[in-house]
């Protein structure tokens, strides 16, 4: 991932147990920290009933001020501030991936952090490194299109 | 031209407990009800945090965990 995503992460090794004590080698805990702003925050919707009118982004975003024990964690605008754009019921997304550099596969949009952005080849080569035997769901991709309803669709799908 | 897709956390059974001190997070549910607030970094307790591997009688080893706020992932993947 690290060599091959150019994308940047954070890194920290991660402490693992298994109830057999295998030794099961060494576990990182990876942070995506490549972040673009490519959202088009007036062409992306949230909408919690079809009934009436989608909400842009640009008109939902959330900003909070952070308490000083949490800004260091948490803010991803200025030194104390959290900008977001919203998490739940969202519908169509549109990006603008002219200034995204040509070769990151993964990255996360800069004020909405709930998703990340990969490349659908690479998405695909990670997926093949990862299955062992059994296909597991590891992680899933989707379009850009009603997400809440395709989200659910998918969770639906796979019980 | 690229095709990029949005990557999201699973939502089926993963077998795993994630053990440590958890970290404080900002109480957003006092402003916004369905929202909840992402990590810009790591946690800071991530050094005591530990991976447990759970599941049946022999518990799966996957080499790819997807935490939300992070990955942990083996080194090989890595």
């Amino acid at each position: 991932m690290v060599n091959n995503s150019n994308c940047s992460f954070e890194q920290a090794r991660i402490k693992t147990k298994h109830p057999d004590n295998l030794d099961v080698g060494q576990y990182w805990a990876l942070k995506v920290t490549t972040r673009y702003e490519c959202i088009i925050p007036e062409k992306s919707f949230t909408n919690m009933n079809k009934r009436f009118p989608p909400t842009p982004f640009s008109e939902n975003l959330i900003k909070i001020t952070l308490s000083k024990e949490l800004a260091p964690h948490y803010a991803n605008h200025g030194k104390d501030t959290y900008v977001s754009y919203p998490n739940s019921w969202v519908r169509d997304v549109h990006f603008d991936f002219s200034n995204i550099n040509e070769n990151v596969k993964l990255f996360e949009p800069t004020y909405w952090p709930h998703y990340l952005i990969v490349e659908e080849k690479f998405a695909a080569e990670l997926y093949q490194k990862c299955r062992m035997g059994m296909p597991r769901d590891y992680f899933w991709t989707m379009g850009f299109e009603d997400i809440y309803t395709n989200y659910n669709k998918m969770r639906n799908d796979a019980r | 031209m690229k095709r990029f897709k949005l990557l999201v956390p699973p939502t089926t059974h993963t077998p795993y407990k994630l053990n440590g001190p958890a970290d404080p997070t900002p109480d957003i549910q006092l402003f916004r009800i369905n929202d909840y607030c992402r990590r810009f970094k790591l946690p800071p307790s991530i050094n005591e945090l530990e991976l447990e591997f759970i599941g049946g009688y022999r518990p799966d080893v996957l080499k790819f965990y997807h935490l939300k706020d992070f990955f942990v992932v083996s080194d090989d993947i890595k």
